[in-house]
């Protein structure tokens, strides 16, 4: 069975760009533009991994990720975010994430570290 | 009436002594210290005695108005009381001064020979006038009672002067002699001085309208007044002038008045009131005198002349206003025997008996002291009583008084001199003081004695006295007092030109002399080079002040100076300098510097340094006061300092947020660059269609890029004050409908409607073009992403108002919350310390904005709109030509 990943960011071309490496590498693929639209993604689909960008015009990456390790089985979570600041850093790990990658990222690196984690 | 007039005498003397326990306790409260002037005044009021209440009237019969110069002189004394009582009580406090003789021996050298002459001519001077008082107040009792007491056959058990005397002793010592210093006030004294000053002058008042009010309906009256008023006022100059001068000098000099007006006052602020309620106060309190001088002959003819105010006052008022008369001259008497014999007791205790038990080191002496103090009193009083008994009887009031006055008077040479004349010395003063004493000695005592001994005044025939007097046409009274108050000015004067002084005096002269301008503050003046081992210091203070005292001066000497006595086992010579005044206040300047001189090997210092310390310390003192009046200034201005630190900081938070803001906002394009840049490098065989729209991404998000650097530069250009504006001739309406036109394609895109509305012509304005229509784009831009997303409408509106024009942008979407008005200006406000991600945008456009529009000198702000959605509007001034402006540097925004 293949993988499932959510791409969560309100920035579209990321978001587009993400889609087509992952689906290029075989994962199953959904995408969400906001919080509110992660959540409900991830109650439908059951995502493995989830990338999650952490500012969003609704709910902010913080809550989707406590709403996430909230669940049976929860996913894995991994942060991509432009907040480069080691608070920052050290909070997304505080709300459950398995990784914090900071923006921009290689597509490789990202790839190596998803592979590992699934 | 006898045993009336014992209870209310003995009542009276009750009331006094409950005063004074009072105003022991009470007078020291902030609610009495605005009364303490008028209290200072009636205390000074003490120079009227029994002498004034029964005694002016006798005078009057005997002599007409001259009655009046006794009040006259120390009217004209108070003219120039002010700076001579300021300068006394600087004085007082700084070289622990308690008494005359303290002040003389303290200026001419500290020198003990002079604090020797001074007390005990002093007694020899006044305690005639003591027993003058006691005299009044026997002589009253026995008018009033009828009964005559035999004092000629010796002394009585049944004399109530005696008890009044022994009473008079008791309140002294308890209420003058409670404290070791000499020179500090005492409250229930001052005020029980005060209160019977009061009542004497109501009393008197009093009697004096009754007894009035009797002597108008008596023809005898008016005959009485048009005698008097025949009788040609015959005073010989030099009469009215003696009695002028030693009147305005006992009125300053005299131990009861040096005692009130100076050692007793609490501020230099008492003073000035005095000078008018004084005069004031006598003039009153003589009034009544005239009618009972003029009407005592007529109505009591068998009375002697001192007591016609109780016979008359017992004829016009009864038993009752004879009474009131009576304690009113009881009030007199007291106050007056009280003060004196303190004032005597101190300086005779001070000099003569202290000096005596200063080397008993090793036990405390300050019970010692005062005891001294009290047994100095006593034997004073005692010897008051035994003159009176013996040697007063046949003297009227007034004359005794007038002897005083002159022995008083031969002080005032070296009195004066002493306070304003630095070449005064102590030599010539002593001489001045014996040779003038000597004089007042051959003139109003020698015959006296004579008298007593020999039965016979005239004893020494062409050179007695009373004949020299009469040689000259003049009273023998003026006469002495010519006499002696020539000789000893001259010799005062003559041997002060030719005399060097010490050290020590010429430092002291200075001092006295200048001491309005050095001694303002609380320091003593630092005389000495040489240090004391402190605990020698503190041994010699506890010996003198006791333990209790001397560790509270010393805790406070240290507060104030910031000493640690533990790590300062050396006393300096400014600590020296203020034990020394200390044991002064109990001791004397002379016993407290012969004491102070056997722990310190001390070198004088020359006048000139003494100068300059002082002068130094006058300055510090200075700088002190206004250092502590900018304390508040200094707090305000670090609070300030405090404040803008806080803003620097909170400013360089803001510049390292901004950077992060700016660096967050760089990464997200970068991004999506980076990732689809890897993608089509990692892919070549990605479908055309896919590379090319990665490749237009990646161009957007390019120019995204360009776009933020170039606002965040714009911003750092305002901020940092380096941008200019370029004023020019503005139509502003055709930039509104040219800037809309532009951006009707966004709207359209985002199926919102776009419209201008201006309803009356803009007038032309001068503005920077360019940097307007940034704005416009901005704001209407800003519009377009928050109007209603389901067919939403903005509106731009444009008028005049007062010298400005106003652009409205509304939109109608969700509004700008009223807390974060303010905060929409702010760089990055969407993306500040929240992470949620408002519609995109670099974040800068605000501030951007708000810059161009406040450099124009215009406003921007968020209205309130009613129909909901927001409203940004923003002001430009109507300016009538071209020009430039320029930003002023200023720290970058909040």
């Amino acid at each position: 069975m293949r993988s499932r990943i959510l791409i969560v960011d309100d920035e579209i071309n990321i978001l587009m760009s993400l889609e087509y490496l992952f689906k290029r590498k075989g994962y199953e693929v959904f995408i969400a533009r906001n919080g509110n639209e992660a959540k409900n993604l991830a109650d439908l689909h059951e995502p493995d991994l989830v990338l999650l960008d952490i500012m969003m015009p609704d709910v902010d990456g913080y809550e989707v990720c406590d709403y996430l390790k909230a669940k049976t089985p929860a996913p894995k979570v991994v942060f991509l975010s432009a907040k480069s600041k080691k608070d920052d850093v050290q909070k997304g790990y505080e709300h459950g994430a398995d990784l914090y990658l900071l923006k921009p990222f290689s597509n490789k690196d990202l790839l190596q570290h998803v592979q590992d984690l699934i | 009436m006898t045993l009336q007039l014992i209870v209310i005498a003995t009542l009276y003397l009750g009331f006094i002594f409950g005063a004074a326990w009072f105003f022991e306790r009470r007078l020291s409260n902030m609610g009495f210290r605005k009364w303490m002037p008028y209290i200072y005044a009636l205390a000074i009021a003490v120079y009227c005695t029994a002498w004034t209440f029964y005694g002016s009237i006798g005078r009057a019969v005997e002599s007409g108005f001259d009655f009046l110069l006794i009040y006259i002189g120390p009217t004209l004394a108070l003219f120039i009381w002010y700076p001579i009582a300021r300068k006394l009580y600087y004085l007082k406090v700084n070289q622990g001064i308690g008494s005359l003789a303290d002040l003389l021996s303290a200026r001419y050298g500290k020198d003990a020979t002079m604090g020797k002459l001074v007390a005990a001519l002093s007694l020899i001077g006044i305690l005639p006038y003591i027993s003058l008082q006691i005299k009044a107040i026997s002589e009253s009792f026995t008018t009033l009672s009828g009964d005559e007491i035999s004092l000629s056959s010796g002394f009585s058990w049944t004399d109530p002067a005696l008890y009044v005397t022994l009473i008079m002793f008791l309140f002294t010592i308890l209420f003058g002699t409670r404290y070791v210093q000499s020179n500090r006030p005492k409250a229930g004294l001052i005020g029980t001085i005060a209160l019977e000053s009061l009542f004497k002058l109501v009393a008197f008042i009093i009697v004096g309208i009754i007894g009035l009010n009797h002597f108008v309906k008596d023809d005898r009256f008016y005959a009485a007044i048009d005698r008097f008023a025949s009788q040609p006022i015959d005073i010989p100059m030099a009469d009215w002038a003696t009695i002028l001068v030693i009147s305005a000098f006992s009125f300053m000099l005299l131990p009861r008045q040096f005692q009130m007006g100076v050692v007793e006052n609490t501020s230099v602020k008492n003073i000035p009131k005095a000078l008018w309620l004084v005069p004031l106060y006598m003039l009153v309190l003589n009034l009544f005198v005239l009618p009972f001088a003029l009407m005592g002959p007529e109505l009591s003819p068998d009375t002697k002349a001192d007591f016609y105010l109780l016979s008359l006052s017992l004829q016009s008022g009864g038993p009752a206003t004879a009474s009131l008369a009576f304690l009113g001259g009881l009030s007199a008497a007291t106050s007056m025997i009280i003060v004196s014999t303190l004032a005597l007791g101190n300086m005779f205790s001070t000099h003569v008996l202290v000096p005596q038990i200063v080397w008993q080191k090793d036990q405390p002496l300050e019970r010692r002291i005062i005891g001294l103090r009290r047994w100095a009193i006593f034997g004073i009083l005692i010897l008051a009583y035994l003159y009176y008994h013996y040697i007063a009887q046949k003297e009227s009031l007034v004359s005794i008084g007038m002897v005083s006055f002159v022995a008083i008077s031969q002080f005032a040479p070296a009195f004066f001199g002493a306070l304003f004349w630095k070449q005064a010395h102590r030599k010539a003063a002593i001489a001045g003081i014996s040779v003038g004493f000597s004089i007042w000695f051959f003139f109003l005592v020698l015959p006296e004695i004579l008298n007593v001994i020999f039965g016979n005044p005239e004893l020494l025939k062409d050179w007695s006295p009373s004949r020299l007097a009469e040689s000259m046409q003049i009273s023998l009274l003026s006469a002495a007092t010519i006499f002696s108050l020539l000789f000893n000015t001259v010799f005062f004067i003559f041997s002060s030109l030719n005399s060097r002084p010490s050290q020590e005096e010429e430092n002291q002269a200075t001092i006295f002399v200048d001491a309005n301008r050095l001694l303002r503050d609380d320091n003593a003046p630092q005389m000495y080079r040489g240090t004391a081992p402190f605990p020698d210091i503190k041994s010699l203070l506890i010996n003198f002040l006791g333990n209790q005292r001397t560790e509270r001066v010393l805790d406070r000497y240290a507060r104030l100076n910031n000493i640690d006595w533990n790590t300062s086992p050396t006393a300096d010579s400014r600590v020296i300098s203020y034990a020394e005044r200390l044991l002064s206040e109990a001791i004397g300047p002379a016993s407290a510097k012969i004491m102070i001189s056997s722990v310190v090997q001390r070198e004088e210092l020359s006048r000139s340094e003494v100068l300059d310390i002082l002068e130094e310390s006058q300055k510090v003192l200075q700088l002190n006061r206004e250092l502590s009046s900018r304390t508040d200034q200094l707090k305000r201005a670090s609070d300030e300092l405090k404040a803008a630190n806080d803003k620097l900081q909170e400013v360089t938070d803001l510049k390292d947020e901004f950077l992060y803001t700016v660096t967050h906002e760089l990464r997200t394009p970068l991004t999506a660059i980076r990732t689809q840049a890897e993608l089509l490098q990692d892919d070549p065989e990605m479908p055309e269609e896919d590379r090319q729209r990665f490749i237009g991404n990646m161009v957007q998000d390019c120019d995204r890029l360009t776009r933020l650097i170039s606002n965040v530069l714009d911003l750092e250009k305002f901020e940092s004050g380096s941008q200019k504006l370029t004023l020019t001739r503005l139509d502003l309406e055709a930039l509104l409908r040219g800037t809309v036109k532009q951006l009707q394609a966004l709207a359209l895109k985002r199926k919102h409607s776009l419209a201008v509305e201006i309803s009356a012509p803009l007038p032309i304005t001068y503005a920077d073009e360019d940097r307007i229509a940034q704005v416009l784009h901005n704001l209407i831009g800003n519009a377009l992403k928050y109007a209603n997303p389901d067919g939403g409408r903005v509106l731009v509106t444009a008028y005049q108002f007062d010298q400005f024009l106003k652009v409205n942008i509304q939109d109608d979407g969700k509004g700008i919350p009223e807390t974060d008005r303010e905060l929409v200006f702010d760089k990055f406000y969407q993306v500040r310390n929240q992470t949620r991600r408002k519609p995109s945008g670099s974040g800068l456009g605000l501030a951007i904005s708000k810059n161009i529009i406040q450099m124009h000198k215009g406003k921007i702000w968020i209205e309130e709109n009613p129909s909901g959605g927001a409203r940004i509007s923003f002001t430009l001034p109507l300016y009538q030509q071209e020009m430039q402006l320029k930003n002023p540097k200023t720290l970058p925004h909040a």
